[in-house]
């Protein structure tokens, strides 16, 4: 099944390359560069994987990682940064993020973490999923 | 060497840090547009090597996107040389224009960050004598200050003028008011810059003289 992926960097240029570069490996993208507009997507579209730039206009990586893990759990996301400082990649793991990469990226390590992505977040739905059957069969007394 | 000139050094190692940073993360973005625009041309290149046929208009905008960001690196790299040359003379002829336009250049990202606009405004040539670094120091503090007070959506104006030999560089479009401990700093950067800062509130501006 095609990685269903939201890619957000105020870097339009960044954005469409990378972008085509992930369809060409069969990914289905929706890219943004308005940090705002990509959280109005995360309310309400699901993805496997976020790619999200860490320092955009307005918004801060940080903020809006802390709006997406409290708003949807399940997503994924993996946080793209130019500097890489030690200090904000743990404090990123930290509040939920799976990964950091680091710019320029390499396309496989992306596509690599992309799909790590889709498979960690597909347990979360089933185990989610069986939380919810368990609940309904033990209220029902079935 | 005393506490305080030990603190002055490091005030401008700060300065010169956060405007490196700034510039690397410029760099970096440069960078990273460069390396998926190669990565399409190897992309594309291999299909073509499975048969596909490649567009050569295609191939031109990609060429052309590279080309628009290696002299978007050259402009940031003759920006950090001249920054970086700023702290070769402690005093020497300062073009306060030329040099509250580089301020601002090396603020882009910040400004951007901020959502804040800053507009140079037009105008004569203005000349002095001064630590051009420390100068820049006192700017540049003095406009993120500004970016904060006039907030999201700001719009901040800069001007240099010159009248009965004092130089002045105006920012205009502040919000609210600044704290007192962002003028003390100011003021204390405005001392070693051997100027003069001024917080008018009612008219939302800072000026420094020099």
């Amino acid at each position: 099944m095609a990685e269903k992926v939201l890619l957000v960097d105020d870097e339009k240029e960044f954005v469409e390359g990378l972008a085509e570069r992930m369809e060409l490996r069969g990914m289905n993208v929706t890219a943004c560069t308005n940090p705002q507009e990509a959280l109005d997507k995360v309310d309400a579209e699901g993805f496997d994987a976020i790619v999200l730039d860490l320092q955009m206009p307005g918004i801060d990586g940080i903020e809006a990682l802390k709006h997406i893990k409290k708003a949807r759990p399940e997503m994924q996301v993996i946080l793209l940064s130019g500097h890489a400082t030690v200090e904000k990649g743990i404090e990123a793991m930290k509040l939920g993020a799976m990964d950091f990469v680091e710019k320029p990226a390499d396309i496989n390590v992306l596509t690599d973490k992309i799909k790590k992505a889709q498979a960690k977040k597909m347990i979360l739905v089933e185990e989610k999923t069986e939380e919810k059957v368990k609940d309904i069969l033990s209220h029902k007394g079935w | 060497m005393g506490a305080t000139a030990l603190q002055k050094d490091r005030d401008g190692l700060c300065f010169f840090g956060q405007i490196s940073a700034a510039i690397s993360h410029d760099l970096k973005n440069v960078l990273a547009i460069i390396n998926e625009d190669a990565g399409l041309l190897q992309d594309f290149s291999l299909m073509a090597a499975q048969g596909m046929e490649l567009d050569p208009q295609r191939l031109i905008k990609l060429a052309e996107k590279v080309q628009g960001q290696v002299k978007r690196g050259d402009g940031i790299i003759k920006n950090m040389n001249r920054f970086a040359h700023s702290v070769d003379l402690p005093v020497c002829d300062v073009d306060f224009r030329e040099l509250t336009e580089l301020v601002i250049s090396l603020l882009t990202r910040m400004a951007s960050r901020k959502c804040v606009t800053v507009t140079f405004k037009e105008g004569e040539q203005v000349h002095g004598k001064g630590d051009p670094f420390t100068i820049q120091m006192l700017m540049a503090k003095g406009l993120e200050y500004a970016m904060d007070s006039a907030g999201r959506d700001g719009e901040l104006g800069i001007e240099v003028s010159s009248a009965d030999s004092v130089n002045a560089v105006t920012i205009s479009g502040l919000g609210e008011t600044l704290p007192d401990e962002q003028l003390a700093e100011l003021e204390s950067i405005a001392v070693k810059a051997g100027s003069e800062s001024a917080y008018v509130p009612q008219d939302n501006i800072l000026i420094f003289k020099f």
